[in-house]
Order: structure tokens, then C-alpha cells, then sequence
């Protein structure tokens, strides 16, 4: 009888570790841009955020039809690429679903939203931003919401966090899975600056 | 002290065991519906319709050339072109957004053997089930979308070619 205690005391912290706490996340500094990185692994999805320079943003905007100044103000924003993956197995794995609007950054003692691709088109003036650059900046963008189905669905795309180039902050990431939310904090995040 | 051994050993395992990963793969579509029609220039100015292709499987990537997983899918896709071409199977590329002269370039560096198609105003795309670039549908010969794929794959896998193959039958 003691044995089979014995067992299960074993077994059970095992399976939580497994299912529940084995979530993993990683900060690096990339060597040579000295951009910085954090990327949240659990279970078999992935999430990763990468700092890009304002002068990245601004620079692609620009050769995407905006104006000079429309960029600076994108690119001035805090942009992260975000790369996105669900690789749990194909016949076992369930779908998720990342909805931006449920991702909240914590800066200074102020909790907000991202600020996400709708309400920077609708910030933009007819003649501001014409059609050709509005399309570039909604395919860019990460959608506002996506489902990705198990077995290697993935993509990227940059998000806007709002904030000003060197402000620290941290951010709950946040996607659903069988109708639950699972919530992350990733701290210590900085926007990056230019060099 | 060997009662131990068992329970030692069990929670090892469970320890190092990952989350089973996944081999790359299409998704079936539950509902299959008909793709939205369309009518667009090629490369060469020439109008294709999506109805060219009724009877045969066909691959439709949504791309761009700023897209990095779209870059990084597209040799797989122009390795997949040259094993299924001759097997009536049709593929083409949807770029959306962008003017000719700028995939033109692209295309120097990411040679594309099949047909490539200008979605320039981003209509076609917005009428598709399509949130993000790269995306691929597989449509089965009625012309339904059947498989799907979100992000870029190797499209030359013996695996994702088995499964476009089967379609035809």
C-alpha cells in the first residue's frame, strides 16, 4: 500500500508539470543587431516577440507607400515582430486563438491595450494614407485575431505596443485553447531605440 | 530500497517527456466551401480565372515579397511545381499588393516556375477566408477548398504532395 502512495505521490506533480507548469520563457539578445527577444514556449505553442529598431519600421513603411511622417509615427510606436506557432500534433493537438485585444502591457503603474492595425487605419486620414500602403500595413500587421490550427500553423506579423522608444514595460500575452484563456507575463521588456 | 526504483524511474520520464510536436501538415476543412471566383493578371498580362483550373486539384498561396515565411516557403513550392506539374495538379501564387516590377526583382532571387497572379488592390484576398500572408489553400477539382495551410510549410514533403495527389481521385 505504501508503495503504491508512494507512486502516486510521484506521478501526480509529474502530470502537473507536464500539463500545466511547463511553460518556458527565454530572453536572448541577438549578437550582432543587439536586438532583443523573448519567446514563451508551452506545450507545444509558441510565441515569439522581437524587438524591432524604429528606424526597421520606418523604413519599411516608407518603401510601402507611406509618408515620411506616418512612418516615424508607426515606427516610433514600440513595434515587435511577433511570430506565432501551434505545433502540437496534428490528431492530438487543439486548435488556439490569439485575439490581440485581450493582450494588456503593464507600463509604470498603468496597465493598456496594444494599440492594434483598426485603430491605426481609422486614426489615418483618406489623404494621409493612401489604398496601396493602408493594404501593405494590414497584411504586415499580426491579426487582430487568428486561429491556428495544430500541426505546424504559424505566422508573423508586427504589433504596436504604444509606447516610446527605450520605455520598459511588461506584457500578458494571452491566447484560448478549448475555451480557456491561458495568460503569460513576460517581464522586463524594453521598445527598442535606435542606435 | 528497489520498491524506489519504479516511481524513481516513472518520474524521470514524465520529466524529460516534451509535448508530442508536430509533423508539418495541411489542415482538412470541415465545411469545404466553394472558393470565391476571381479573375486576375498574371506576369505576363494575361487574365486567369479560377474557374481555368475546375477538374483538378490546385494550390493557391497568398504571398508577398516582404512576407519572410512566404520568401521562405517559396523554393519549397517551386520544388513541389516540378514534382506535380505533369501529374494534373495547377499551382499558383497570389501576390497581394504589390506591382510588377517589384515581384519581377524578387523573382531574380526566388526563381517561381508556376503562375504567379496580381491581387494589387487586395480584393481578392479580402473575399477569401484569409487572415494572414503566408496562407494556402488546396482546392479539390469541384473547385472546394479542402486542405489549408497558415504560414509557410515545405511543400515538397512526400507527405503534403501525397495528400494534394489524393484529391484527383
Amino acid at each position: 500500500m505504501r508503495r503504491y502512495a508512494i507512486i502516486g505521490l510521484l506521478i501526480i506533480p509529474s502530470i502537473l508539470w507536464n500539463k500545466v507548469i511547463w511553460a518556458k520563457i527565454t530572453h536572448q539578445i541577438d549578437p550582432e543587431t543587439k536586438l532583443q527577444s523573448w519567446k514563451l514556449e508551452d506545450n507545444g505553442v509558441e510565441l515569439e516577440l522581437i524587438q524591432r529598431l524604429p528606424d526597421q519600421s520606418r523604413a519599411f513603411f516608407q518603401g510601402r507607400g507611406f509618408s515620411s511622417q506616418v512612418a516615424d509615427d508607426i515606427g516610433k510606436s514600440c513595434i515587435l515582430q511577433v511570430i506565432a506557432r501551434n505545433n502540437k500534433d496534428k490528431n492530438n493537438g487543439l486548435p488556439i486563438t490569439i485575439q490581440l485585444q485581450n493582450w494588456q502591457v503593464k507600463f509604470q503603474d498603468h496597465i493598456q491595450g496594444i494599440k492594434l492595425k483598426e485603430t491605426w487605419d481609422a486614426d489615418w486620414s483618406l489623404n494621409e494614407v493612401n489604398k496601396a500602403a493602408r493594404i501593405a500595413f494590414r497584411w504586415a500587421t499580426f491579426p487582430t485575431e487568428q486561429t491556428f490550427d495544430s500541426g505546424g500553423d504559424y505566422n508573423w506579423g508586427m504589433i504596436s505596443i504604444g509606447l516610446n522608444p527605450g520605455d520598459h514595460f511588461n506584457m500578458q500575452v494571452n491566447w484560448t485553447e478549448d475555451k480557456k484563456q491561458r495568460n503569460y507575463w513576460i517581464n522586463d521588456m524594453i521598445c527598442a531605440s535606435d542606435l | 530500497m528497489r520498491y524506489y526504483k519504479l516511481p524513481i524511474f516513472i518520474l524521470m520520464i514524465s520529466f524529460i517527456s516534451l509535448p508530442a510536436l508536430a509533423e508539418e501538415s495541411l489542415t482538412e476543412l470541415t465545411d469545404k466551401p466553394l472558393a470565391k471566383a476571381f479573375e486576375l493578371m498574371d506576369m505576363d498580362g494575361n487574365k486567369v480565372k479560377l474557374s481555368d483550373f475546375l477538374g483538378k486539384p490546385v494550390i493557391i498561396n497568398f504571398w508577398a515579397t516582404w512576407c519572410p515565411p512566404c520568401r521562405a516557403e517559396l523554393p519549397s513550392m517551386n520544388r513541389a511545381w516540378t514534382k506535380v506539374k505533369d501529374k494534373g495538379v495547377a499551382m499558383l501564387a497570389i501576390n497581394v499588393g504589390e506591382d510588377e516590377e517589384t515581384i519581377f526583382s524578387f523573382m531574380a532571387d526566388y526563381p517561381i516556375e508556376f503562375k504567379v497572379l496580381l491581387d494589387q488592390t487586395g480584393d481578392i484576398v479580402s473575399q477569401w477566408p484569409i487572415k494572414g500572408l503566408p496562407t494556402t489553400f488546396v482546392l479539390d477539382p469541384q473547385g472546394r477548398l479542402f486542405y489549408r495551410a497558415i504560414g509557410g510549410r515545405e511543400w515538397d514533403s512526400e507527405e503534403l504532395i501525397k495528400q494534394v495527389l489524393a484529391l484527383k481521385k
